[in-house]
């Protein structure tokens, strides 16, 4: 029957929470790191749903897009009515309902709240591995090719910092076993701060403002915004970065923010309704890109664009999108 | 299954309704909130429990009869699997208990050690596949084995004892794989043919249920489900088949295929007792006490089961119905499905329930005769007997330490239900049929006999007048009420309270008398049941005379009390009632009511013969002054809350058209007093200290008032104008 000498040895072999441990198949999913480090053009994909439509290759072709960040699913902190417990948990997963493009390189990327950071103090050992094996999991069910890069993606501060860069020492060191690198977003207030322990980053040069603020005129991106972070010379980790390509309509209710909305066509409902449309104008991005690239320097690899959804990108023309990947 | 889809087909229309009942916080709910309908004992394990029992039996016969169960049940069920295998590899570093079945089959078994550790090893891993971090192509594992490997271990296991019990593990290590065909081909081979009452196949057929459902066959899903009398399942299978079932159905079609079946009744007990606790609660409007269109579904289907030729458990079916009669406020319909009932077959459990009810229904069909009374009575002896036979510890702690009884909280029926009956039904008619002395006995015994039986307190006690509330504390009854530290959550705050303090006066003083003078058997009853000690009845008489501004009544029942009383109020008299402003004031100490009342009573007298009309004008706007602040500054004198008490409303009387018009009537004395004084300088002085300046500059600008008020402002006005006449 069971075979005991087995089950002795591996007695105190895992010790995770819900007793799973991935055994993927290396050669699925490792490739040879010069490969992966070549320059791409680059895009985020951060919707739950991947169903490229036809326009949806056809930009992916036309731009010549090879690498695709791909949010996987956001991990945060839930809370369980049955049991009254809170427990962080894995939310938001993709759905996969198409192909990924041929020759197209995904790097999966997920989002960890600020709830679970906090959560997960003194187990990002244990949440490393679960979170590095899911990705890997369901690169490896979508077919999502060679992976050489997952990207972490997290809104940190100073009171985070200490946990969030050990769940990332912990990942980066799981994932050098099957030959992965680790990056991570870099926000532009983290850059001041001591640079979090992966092997290159994505400057995030989007999100810029505070949307709740009724004086806020693009919190999208502002170059007013932007300029007092850039007075760094340089940042000890190779960047990338990343430009936003999306407009949202916000909405402010006698004076107090509603709620965001998707798009730029969403008009006042009531009297006492404003609404501020946001879109940033490609002079803007190209002038940030200008600012980025003369404090910090050219790229590492790329510029990428935020993000993959073709109701956002029809705004910008070919030309236009070609211009803020370049790397010229 | 025919019956299945016919009940599917005409149940279209209805949705699922079932009210879920509030049973946390600090929900209060009204008397008749308590939860009547009973056909489960709901003091008792849920059945699945007794699955455990019935599974611990079968592993005492397939090892020894000498194993007590309670050890069996810590291996197979609580042993978690790090622990088992230590057991299993003989582990240096096990700890050896005298657990008796952990020692029998170490040595004697280990075939059951084998099969424990898969069945251990299966449970672990199925939870890691339930995970929300699971993803589908991970490999799960534990100690090198997998659920792919678990399954095909069971399904090829070779021990003939245990075969039912790795179908078991085959089937559930399967469907959580999601290896549907597989499940289903071990039930058609195998385990299908098993005994209809093997444990091991009552616990396969959920599973199989699931891959029915799973596979789309919802029809022949739901009808296990039906089997099993899961009927939660049952509203999940039928949502993915897109039928629209209701809860009536759904218990129907289930009761109709398993009518044995426990987990059927608890859903019914379930399913009616949720309407039963919908219709008030404190704070909301009172709703028309009507059922859902669907519960009376249910009636019509209680009505066919019990009047069916075969029916199997008639008694039940006539009382549920009777009680669905009397939820519609139909007590007529009620009482004739309750007669029957009464004549049906039924466990004796089920026809206490119908006794209650029956108690329940006269309360609301009787005369208020003398005939009822006596009725009454007897079923209150009955009752009694109840609440003091069942009584138990948790009833006792519960009690004791918990809100449960004021906020009309279901927890232990006998007593749940004399309150309900009493409070809900039986007091308030016999107020409107004048009888509101036996309606206070009824309603005092309701709120204390439970109390007075358990005899003492066990909660955090809060200091009177303060928010501040100390450690747990445990005391008897009888000092946590003449304390005069604490503040008491129990006397001034209840039914009974509730009801004397709006009721009719005389019917206050009868009551009183009542119990100094007990007319009968029943009077004595009662008040060997209820909380009557006569300071505390005296009290609540003579406050309602203060606030009735009968002073000489209200004196002459404080005068009857015991010095010092008010110490066991919550509230005290802290400003002096004959002030105009706020005064401190503490010389009445303890019993402020009596002396004030006895102030009160003096000076109407003195008014009353008096002839100089200054002094007596002086002497009527003391008076006046004292009779406005005991409803407003001083309202300690006239109330023993003010605004809530703790999750309790205040008084009613306070917001009263009757105390309006006091407060009115104690102004109108005041102006009328002023308006007595023929001496200027006396009127001018008055109105001073009313701080009504104009008048005084005014009317009185010849007097010394007159002048000083002139002399020392430009800019006047009157600030109490309702004294200005």
């Amino acid at each position: 029957m069971l075979k005991t000498t087995t089950l002795i040895g591996g007695l105190f072999a895992t010790l995770l929470c819900c007793a799973a441990h991935l055994n993927l198949p290396p050669e699925q999913v490792v490739v040879r790191h010069e490969a992966h480090d070549e320059p791409k053009n680059s895009i985020y994909h951060w919707m739950t749903t991947f169903s490229p439509t036809q326009q949806v290759l056809d930009f992916v072709a036309e731009h010549n897009i090879e690498r695709i960040y791909m949010r996987m699913f956001d991990v945060d902190l839930i809370y369980n009515e049955n049991t009254g417990e809170s427990n962080i948990e894995p939310v938001a997963t993709i759905m996969f309902k198409g192909e990924v493009p041929s020759g197209v390189e995904i790097v999966p990327t997920t989002y960890i709240t600020y709830e679970a950071l906090t959560s997960l103090r003194y187990h990002e050992e244990e949440y490393a591995e679960l979170i590095v094996e899911r990705i890997l999991a369901m690169a490896n069910y979508n077919n999502c090719g060679e992976i050489g890069e997952v990207q972490f993606d997290c809104d940190w501060t100073e009171n985070t910092r200490k946990t969030y860069f050990k769940l990332l020492e912990h990942a980066r060191g799981l994932l050098q076993e099957y030959g992965i690198t680790l990056s991570a977003t870099i926000r532009l207030h983290q850059l001041d701060e001591e640079a979090p322990p992966v092997e290159r980053g994505v400057l995030m040069l989007y999100n810029t403002g505070n949307f709740r603020d009724i004086e806020t005129e693009n919190s999208i991106l502002d170059v007013s915004d932007v300029k007092p972070y850039l007075r760094v010379k340089g940042y000890p980790l190779p960047l990338d970065y990343a430009y936003p390509t999306y407009g949202w309509s916000v909405s402010f209710y006698d004076g107090e923010f509603d709620s965001l909305v998707a798009g730029t066509e969403y008009e006042p409902q009531f009297s006492l309704e404003h609404v501020r449309h946001e879109r940033p104008s490609v002079a803007t991005i190209l002038e940030v890109k200008r600012m980025t690239e003369e404090a910090l320097g050219k790229p590492y690899q790329s510029n990428i664009l935020y993000h993959l959804d073709e109701s956002q990108l029809k705004y910008y023309s070919n030309d236009e999108i070609t211009e803020i990947l370049s790397r010229d | 299954m025919k019956s299945l889809k016919y009940s599917l087909a005409i149940s279209m229309a209805l949705g699922a309704f079932v009210h879920e009942a509030e049973a946390c916080g600090y929900t209060t709910y009204l008397p008749a909130g308590y939860y009547m309908y009973r056909v489960v004992d709901d003091t008792l394990p849920a059945h699945d429990i007794s699955f455990a029992e019935e599974n611990c039996l079968q592993w005492q016969q397939l090892t020894s009869e000498e194993i007590p169960l309670d050890h069996i049940h810590q291996v197979v069920y609580d042993m978690p699997l790090w622990q088992f295998m230590m057991l299993y590899d003989d582990s240096a570093g096990y700890f050896w208990t005298d657990n008796h079945f952990e020692q029998y089959i170490k040595y004697h078994d280990r075939e059951v050690m084998d099969f424990l550790l898969l069945a251990k090893l299966n449970e672990e891993l199925r939870a890691a596949h339930s995970s929300p971090w699971y993803y589908p192509s991970m490999r799960v594992e534990k100690y090198g084995y997998t659920l792919e490997l678990i399954a095909e271990i069971a399904v090829e296991s070779d021990a003939p004892r245990m075969r039912d019990r790795y179908l078991l593990q085959a089937i559930r290590a399967l469907f959580t794989l999601g290896r549907y065909d597989e499940c289903m081909k071990l039930w058609t081979e195998e385990a299908e043919k098993l005994p209809k009452d093997n444990v091991m196949r009552k616990l396969i057929l959920p599973y199989i249920a699931g891959v029915e459902c799973r596979l789309g066959n919802y029809e022949s899903a739901m009808e296990f489900y039906a089997k099993i009398g899961d009927i939660d399942s049952m509203f999940m299978c039928a949502r993915m088949g897109g039928y629209v079932l209701s809860m009536a159905d759904a218990i129907a079609i289930a009761y109709r295929n398993c009518p044995d079946n426990p987990r059927i009744i608890e859903k019914l007990q379930r399913y009616v007792r949720d309407g039963e606790n919908t219709y008030r609660g404190y704070g909301l409007e009172e709703e028309p006490r009507r059922l859902d269109p669907e519960r009376r579904r249910m009636r019509n289907y209680a009505i066919e089961f019990a009047s069916a030729e075969d029916a199997q458990h008639p008694a039940m079916w006539y009382y549920t119905a009777a009680m669905l009669y009397d939820m519609d406020n139909e007590p007529e319909e009620a009482d004739k499905m309750l007669a029957l009932a009464e004549q049906s077959e039924g466990s004796d459990f089920i026809h206490e329930s119908i006794k209650v009810l029956r108690i329940n229904v006269d309360a609301r069909l009787k005369p208020y005769d003398r005939a009822y009374d006596k009725l009454l009575f007897e079923q209150l002896q009955w009752l009694d007997a109840k609440i003091r036979e069942n009584i138990d510890e948790d009833v006792i702690e519960t009690t004791a330490s918990d809100g449960n009884l004021d906020r009309c909280v279901s927890y232990y029926y006998w007593n749940d239900m004399m309150r309900r009956i009493l409070l809900a039904e039986v007091c308030p008619r016999m107020i409107d049929r004048g009888r509101g002395a036996r309606a206070l006995q009824l309603a005092n015994m309701a709120d204390n006999y439970l109390r007075s039986l358990v005899g003492y307190i066990s909660e955090y006690v809060c200091s009177k007048g303060t928010n501040y509330c100390e450690d747990y504390e445990t005391m008897t009854l009888e000092e946590y009420r003449h304390s005069s530290e604490l503040h008491n959550y129990i006397d001034f705050s209840n039914d009974f309270f509730d009801m004397a303090d709006v009721i009719d006066i005389e019917e206050l003083v009868k009551y009183a008398d009542v119990l100094e003078h007990p007319k009968g058997k029943f009077d004595e009853f009662l008040n060997a049941r209820g909380y009557t000690d006569m300071d505390y009845i005296y009290d609540i008489i003579g406050t309602r005379y203060l606030r009735t501004m009968q002073y000489a009544k209200a004196e002459e029942y404080f005068q009857c009390m015991n010095s010092g009383y008010g110490y066991r109020l919550n509230v005290r008299l802290y400003n002096n009632p004959f002030e105009i402003e706020p005064t401190p004031y503490y010389a009445y100490g303890a019993d402020f009511r009596y002396h004030f009342a006895r102030e009160m009573a003096f000076m109407e007298r003195y008014i009353a013969t008096m002839e100089d009309s200054n002094r007596k004008a002086w002497m009527m706007l003391r008076y006046a002054i004292g009779m406005r602040n005991s409803f407003m500054e001083c309202w300690p004198l006239t109330q023993y809350s003010y605004g809530y008490v703790g999750h309790r409303r205040c008084s009613g009387w306070w917001y009263s058209k009757e105390a309006k018009e006091s407060i009115k009537h104690a102004n109108n004395l005041i102006a009328e007093a002023i308006a007595t004084f023929t001496d200027d300088e006396m009127a001018a002085c008055v109105q001073y200290e009313l701080s009504n300046f104009k008048t005084v500059a005014t009317s009185y600008r010849h007097t010394r008032y007159g002048q000083i008020v002139l002399s020392s402002c430009d800019r006047l006005r009157d600030y109490r104008r309702e004294f200005v006449k």
